[in-house]
């Protein structure tokens, strides 16, 4: 090869790396754009597999909430009156990923069990980039929480510690003795079909957890079995029916079903049973709902 | 009389006059810079003249200039061609050098913590402007370099130019090979993705087996950090690969390529007399000198490599990255770096330490005095044909080791967990998140109705009569405009003769569901009859060789099953090939 045609072939071989290369440069905010998106994706993807397997146990599968988490797919979450209430100063993204991360130790006083903490930092179980992946997850339920032609059914709303309403039973919710209060209760007549309604309502939920007796004693049969525990339990003696069912739903702690074999009705003398229903249902609501639970013998 | 009080410019201008004054500043200004040649000597270099002064001009350069003093003036006109050298040493030199310069610039971009490597990473490719680009290039030249590596020293070998007098440059080799190797694999954690943590732990999970134990114990803290592959891992995983080891590398090159211009290119076997070597003494007409010949035929071939790698990291290549490292979770395949397979093959032999220790040291330690066992003094082809067969073999065992290390030999997993993997693996894309989001329409799909209406509908009825949950067992057939679907679901279908052929009676279904605004889940779910197991858990079979079916108490087959879902957002772009 003679010296000129290796300096032309090295010159066009130096000028078509330049070509390339300028072209590579013209393609690459658009490239960045893409694989931001593309990451974003599937960072979603993989947030709802640890959704799948971590969160909705809780707050369910679709983010609907249920007794022992509220949904996540509220419309108040992301129209700003979460945030508000709970005077949180930043963005939602910032919101989202710092309940998740650090959990809410304290929300066991109003719940079940505690938000628990998530994040590694924390000491949780989750990595950074999964708690990214999660939130992305959760943040994805925008559009069809707030779209107004089809709104979401929002299971369960968030509750604020010690914050009522009037007409709300003015009953402590928990760690209060038994009976306090509830034999002097002035109930009015109640409806057993409202009352299997409410049951079976999605703002109560009660069904859900208490129908087939997977999480919680079946709902057949609890006449039956209040009339043996207020026989068999000393503390008990002095109640009716009515009265025990009243305490069972207001005061859930105050008499704790054993827990039969697998089956954990309770933790450190806690139900899994929401303590909040006294803040959630009228007295009307009560007497309907023991007036049906009447009826299952 | 000066001027200015002191010499200067503009007496030269008063003396030669201005053109001549600065003709002569300019060409005594590149004499300098060149070390030794004038304007004109270049001209003549570029023209291909010879050149017009004595002494050769183009000599000067060779002595005075710090890095053309490497370089030997003129070469055998022998070696100068495509064979005998094939180039490779050159451009193992040349990938370090890619190496080194891409390195740099991905140095800035990183953090050798496990808290930050694999952000730094997706940052690299979302957010700096030739990020992916030098990512891929390094990567892409890494892989290159041992490559190219094993191939120079196959090459030497097969031109005996290991043979005296150059045993010596045969061993600094050997040391490069390993510096190269450790130093492609020290690279391989540094993403801190599946890939590199599970690559890493398998392959420092070997020096854990030194005996005694006392030894393995310490030599695997030593390089993990503790006990596992950690945030110590990494920073010592990350400073061998930032300095220690291209450091080793550059002294043994330079010790390397000292002993390649001592004695000489190698000429071709058979252009010496056999046991002479006349590597140095070129005769005055076979010379081919550096200037211009030699130089401008390597920053052609600059050009030339520069070129292709980039062609092929903007069009073809893009170096791998998958999800996060977890320790928790175990891919379903672990495997070495492609260079090490051989390695875990080896280790498929038997026992740790004799085939994932022993084995390879001893293998190194012959590499390293080869050439001085090997004294045979002919490097003619004809005369060495028992060493160039053996080389053969070696070539075609590293092969075979290397099959054999890789997933598909030797390791089981069963059929089920196979079929799923394979439509909708761990990392990566697979077919089933091939499929355009908006052919996944929500629904049930049966592998044995496909789009066969009649047959989803009795298939239908006979879930509903055993009771399933009917949410998930409706089948329906596949819609005609869904036909990546369909064929999605008929090789789900062909798999049950292949992965999954000891699954007796098997089926699938594709539960397809709207889950959120853009996210679809699709379950992969799979039932067959359970098999009838042996004493030692092997598969029972009649003498037909069929597959024995485990009966319950009415003498029916017990199905088992299995699931696993995998959610696909419409902007992840798989369909659209993106990975
Ligand atoms: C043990 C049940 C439980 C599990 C499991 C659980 N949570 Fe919660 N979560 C709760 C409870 C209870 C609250 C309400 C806390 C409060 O009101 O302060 C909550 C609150 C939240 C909130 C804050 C909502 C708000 O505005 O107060 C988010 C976000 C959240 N959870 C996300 C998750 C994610 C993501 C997971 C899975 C990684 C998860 N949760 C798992 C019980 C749970
Ligand atoms: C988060 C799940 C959950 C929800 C929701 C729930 N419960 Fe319960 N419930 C339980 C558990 C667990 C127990 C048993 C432990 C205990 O004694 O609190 C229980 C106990 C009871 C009992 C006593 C049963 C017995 O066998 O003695 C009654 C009555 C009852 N619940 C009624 C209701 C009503 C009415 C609602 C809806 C307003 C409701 N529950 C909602 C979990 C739940
Ligand atoms: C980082 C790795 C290496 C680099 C950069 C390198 C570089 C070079 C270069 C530039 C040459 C000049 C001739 C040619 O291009 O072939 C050379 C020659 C040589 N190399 Fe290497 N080399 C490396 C590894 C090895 C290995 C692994 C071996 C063998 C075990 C080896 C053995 C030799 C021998 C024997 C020669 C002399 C060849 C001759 O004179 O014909 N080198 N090397």
């Amino acid at each position: 090869m003679k010296i000129e045609t290796r300096i032309v072939l090295g010159t066009a071989f130096f000028l078509g790396l330049l070509l390339i290369v300028g072209w590579v440069a013209l393609n690459e905010e658009g490239r960045m754009a893409e694989f931001t998106v593309q990451y974003e994706a599937r960072s979603l993807e993989r947030g709802a597999t640890i959704w799948e397997s971590n969160c909705s146990a809780c707050h369910g599968a679709f983010g609907q909430g249920s007794g022992r988490a509220p949904a996540l797919n509220n419309p108040r979450l992301f129209n700003g009156e979460r945030l508000q209430e709970m005077k949180w100063a930043g963005g939602l993204y910032a919101y989202v990923e710092n309940a998740i991360s650090a959990g809410r130790p304290a929300s066991v006083a109003y719940w079940p069990e505690a938000m628990p903490t998530w994040g590694q930092q924390y000491g949780g179980p989750l990595r950074t980039d999964q708690i990214r992946d999660v939130t992305r997850f959760v943040l994805n339920w925008e559009a069809s929480a707030l779209d107004e032609q089809n709104p979401p059914e929002v299971v369960q709303d968030f509750i604020l510690p010690g914050v009522r309403e009037e007409g709300d039973l003015q009953i402590m919710a928990s760690g209060q003795p038994v009976g306090t209060g509830l034999a002097t209760l002035e109930l009015p007549v109640g409806d057993p079909v409202r009352g299997e309604r409410l049951y079976n309502s999605n703002e109560l939920g009660c069904s859900s957890c208490h129908m087939g007796g997977v999480i919680a004693p079946p709902t057949e049969g609890t006449v039956t079995r209040a009339e043996q525990r207020i026989a068999t339990v000393a503390a008990l003696a002095n109640y009716t029916v009515e009265q025990y069912l009243i305490e069972s739903i207001l005061v859930p702690n105050a008499y704790l079903v054993p827990n039969e074999g697998s089956k954990v009705y309770a933790t450190g003398g806690i139900s899994i049973m929401q303590q909040n229903y006294s803040d959630r249902i009228d007295a009307q609501d009560l007497a309907d709902l023991v007036a049906y639970l009447l009826t299952q013998g | 009389m000066s001027v200015l009080p002191f010499p200067s410019f503009l007496d030269d201008i008063k003396e030669k006059g201005a053109r001549t004054a600065v003709s002569d500043l300019i060409d005594e200004t590149v004499t300098r810079v060149t070390a030794g040649l004038n304007v004109r000597d270049i001209r003549e270099l570029l023209r291909g003249e010879p050149p017009s002064r004595r002494p050769n001009p183009r000599l000067t350069p060779h002595a005075d200039a710090f890095w053309m003093h490497m370089r030997p003036s003129y070469y055998h006109a022998a070696v100068t061609g495509v064979y005998p050298t094939l180039r490779l040493g050159w451009l193992t030199t040349y990938f370090f050098a890619v190496e080194i310069i891409t390195g740099m610039f991905l140095m800035v971009f990183y953090t050798p913590s496990p808290l930050s490597a694999y952000d730094n990473m997706l940052n690299l490719l979302s957010n700096v402007p030739f990020g992916q680009f030098m990512r891929d290039l390094h990567r892409l030249g890494a892989e290159g370099m041992v490559m190219l590596v094993m191939l120079h020293m196959l090459r030497t070998y097969i031109t005996g130019s290991y043979k005296r007098p150059r045993q010596f440059t045969w061993a600094t080799g050997v040391i490069l090979l390993l510096t190269t190797l450790i130093l492609s694999f020290s690279g391989y954690l540094l993403p801190w993705d599946q890939l590199a943590f599970w690559a890493v732990t398998i392959g420092t999970s070997m020096a854990e087996a030194a005996p005694p134990e006392i030894v393995g114990k310490n030599v695997n803290l030593l390089l993990r950090g503790a006990p596992d592959i950690g945030a110590g891992g990494l920073l010592r995983f990350y400073l061998l690969h930032v300095f220690a080891l291209p450091l080793a590398t550059i002294i043994f090159l330079g010790v390397h390529y000292y002993k390649v211009v001592l004695h000489g290119h190698s000429l071709p076997p058979g252009e010496d007399e056999i046991g002479t070597d006349t590597a140095k003494r070129v005769p005055l007409e076979r010379r081919v000198y550096f200037l211009p010949d030699i130089l401008s035929n390597e920053l052609m071939w600059v050009g030339a490599a520069t070129f292709i790698l980039v062609v092929l990291v903007v069009w073809f290549y893009h170096a791998p990255l998958e999800s996060h490292a977890d320790p928790q979770v175990t891919p379903l395949h672990t495997t070495a770096p492609w260079y090490f397979l051989w390695l875990q093959g080896l280790l498929k032999l038997g026992d740790k330490v004799f085939f994932g220790l022993v084995i390879p040291t001893l293998l190194f330690l012959f590499l390293l005095v080869m050439p001085y066992i090997d004294v045979g003094k002919s490097r003619r082809y004809a005369h060495r044909r028992l060493g160039l067969s053996l080389s053969m073999l070696a070539v075609a065992g590293f092969v075979i080791l290397s099959w054999m290390g890789s997933p598909e030999y030797g390791v089981e997993t069963s059929g089920d967990q196979e079929i799923a993997q394979t439509l909708a693996p761990m990392e990566g894309v697979g077919p089933l998140r091939s499929i355009p989001f908006d052919e996944l329409i929500p629904g049930t799909y049966h592998t044995l109705a496909l789009d066969d209406a009649a047959a989803a509908a009795s298939l239908t009825a006979r879930f509903e009569a055993e009771g399933r949950n009917m949410e998930m067992f409706t089948i329906s057939a596949v819609p005609e405009d869904a036909p990546h679907l369909l064929s999605v679901l008929e090789s789900f279908d062909g798999m049950f003769d292949t992965l999954g052929r000891d699954l007796p009676n098997a089926w699938g279904v594709l539960y397809i569901q709207d889950w959120q605004t853009d996210l679809k889940r699709i379950e992969i779910y799979i039932e067959w009859d359970t098999p009838l197991l042996t004493q030692n858990g092997e598969i029972a079979r009649d003498a037909q060789g069929n597959i024995l079916l485990e009966l319950d108490e009415n003498g029916n087959p017990i199905r088992a099953s299995s699931g696993k879902a995998i959610y696909v957002h419409a902007r992840s772009n798989y369909f659209g090939g993106g990975h």
